[in-house]
């Protein structure tokens, strides 16, 4: 039995109040609205003056501010979990840099012995060369498009490459200022994701590519291949904004490169969008700039495809179990609603329903 | 456009209404409830209640301050109300709902809370929220459009 209402008719509605009328008018809520336009101008200016932030320290900042404009006027309570909110999302990335790094030194265990993992060389390079039956798609890429000069498709790949030090942050801030429901649908995704690289970025430290063919290290199991992931970028006038005291913070890791997050952060935001966007078109659409960042990543020599489909893989595979627990949370909590209540009435059997019974 | 499901506030009548099998109007919101339950299983809406009526329930009227900071900071999730977010009412809240011109503070505060939180749908059986632009639950209930 559904008894849920219809929507009222035209002339009943018509003689009831408005609730925005009956209340008292926010008058935080243009003023918020005033200084999320006037920030975004002011980042655009920065983006064009300054250069594209891409250090985390610099991204935390500007987010910082962008979440100032869009919490004013919001209540105490409010502004805990935000503040919450904000220990966990430093913690998260404070947490991923220095777990980049243990790759490079090992693990200690008990302060009794380190264990290093063994580098990754070969076996990557064998996996992309028996998925693209005996050439190395790195190599071809470059060898095929790579020119002195830049073209069209650099700054497509450079851009979409620099996209992956703000994308993620701006879809982050724009969910923390409209629906801390969907912030934290995100952030689960997002930390599971960053949890489960920084894990295999210890265990299975890999060299990229454009380290394999370098003569500066000893491998030199490709040609060397052109490193310079931001010229196309650079080449449309912009430039990157990294403040110094990132390097305080950062302790990069050159051989991180299994998984890719490039790849998994490119796939993420279309994958997190995915059920609001209706026409197939643009689903396909949305999840082509997974596919161009990949294609990306390896015509500038910074990933294998395999980091890039095990990113893709993880991506999957977080969104699969997240989306399992939280159906399954909304049925426990279903459940035990129902559990609480008397049972519903048993419905009366008709004389021909009881004979078919 | 929100990206959430559209809410359904369930309002201090209609929550009383469900508890209590002595009230008149308690089979009607049961029913209503459960299929409000059904749609909050499938993802279709989210249950909200304003969060001094949601504590009410949980704790009582008689309710220390311990147990309502514990519950201010995190409210279990458990019992017949386990699906239902609270809407946690601020100073600004209730300041907006002394200065509305209705009459009865908890409508007041609850009208707060719906334009607050965008919220259309109320689940009630008070005929006060009759002469307002919201859609009303349950229809089987004599009161609602």
């Amino acid at each position: 039995m559904s008894t849920t209402t219809e929507a009222p008719t035209d002339a009943s509605r018509s003689l009831r109040v408005a609730v925005r009328s009956a209340v008292p008018f926010e008058w935080f809520r243009p003023v918020r609205l005033t200084l999320m336009f006037t920030y975004l101008f002011g980042y655009l200016w920065w983006l064009k003056v300054k250069g594209l932030t891409v250090d985390r320290v610099s991204v935390a900042i500007a987010v910082g501010i962008f979440l100032l404009c869009a919490f004013i006027g919001r209540s105490w309570r409010t502004w805990g979990v935000l503040l919450l909110d904000c220990v966990a999302y430093c913690t998260m990335w404070l947490a991923y840099e220095k777990t980049r790094g243990a790759a490079d030194d090992g693990v200690s265990v008990f302060g009794l012995f380190r264990v290093k993992f063994p580098l990754q060389v070969e076996s990557v390079r064998n996996i992309d060369k028996v998925m693209f039956f005996g050439h190395d798609p790195n190599v071809v890429l470059q060898e095929h498009f790579w020119e002195r000069t830049v073209r069209w498709y650099d700054v497509v790949a450079g851009s979409t490459y620099m996209t992956h030090f703000v994308f993620p942050m701006i879809v982050m801030a724009a969910l923390w200022a409209t629906s801390h429901r969907q912030w934290a649908r995100f952030m689960k995704r997002f930390a599971s994701l960053l949890f489960i690289a920084c894990i295999m970025f210890v265990v299975l430290p890999t060299a990229p590519p454009w380290m394999v063919g370098s003569p500066k290290f000893p491998y030199g199991l490709i040609p060397e291949l052109h490193r310079n992931a931001g010229r196309g970028f650079y080449h449309i006038g912009f430039e990157s904004f990294r403040d110094g005291y990132k390097l305080a913070l950062s302790n990069g890791n050159g051989v991180a490169a299994m998984p890719s997050l490039h790849a998994s952060f490119a796939l993420i935001v279309p994958a997190f969008f995915l059920p609001w966007i209706r026409p197939k078109w643009l689903k396909a659409l949305v999840l082509l700039f997974p596919v161009v960042m990949l294609a990306s990543l390896v015509y500038l020599g910074e990933h294998w495809v395999i980091d890039g489909l095990v990113g893709w893989a993880i991506t999957g595979g977080v969104f699969w179990f997240w989306n399992r627990f939280e159906r399954r949370t909304r049925r426990r909590r279903a459940h035990m609603a129902r559990a609480c209540m008397p049972a519903p009435p048993a419905p009366e059997l008709t004389p021909e329903a009881e004979v078919s019974a | 456009m929100s990206m959430d499901p559209p809410k359904v506030l369930l309002e201090a009548s209609f929550l009383q209404a469900v508890v209590s099998s002595e009230h008149p109007e308690h089979d009607t919101c049961t029913a209503t409830y459960r299929d409000l339950l059904d749609q909050y299983e499938r993802n279709e809406v989210l249950l909200v209640a304003v969060g001094d009526h949601l504590r009410t329930m949980d704790h009582g009227d008689q309710v220390t301050t311990a147990e309502r900071v514990s519950w201010f900071l995190h409210r279990p999730r458990a019992g017949v109300f386990a699906p239902v977010d609270p809407l946690y009412v601020g100073f600004q809240h209730r300041r907006a709902a002394d200065a509305t011109p209705v009459d009865d503070p908890e409508v007041a505060l609850t009208l707060v809370m719906c334009d607050r939180h965008s919220v259309r749908r109320v689940a009630t059986v008070d005929p006060a929220y009759l002469e307002y632009d919201l859609q009303l639950l349950p229809t089987a209930s004599g009161l609602t459009d």
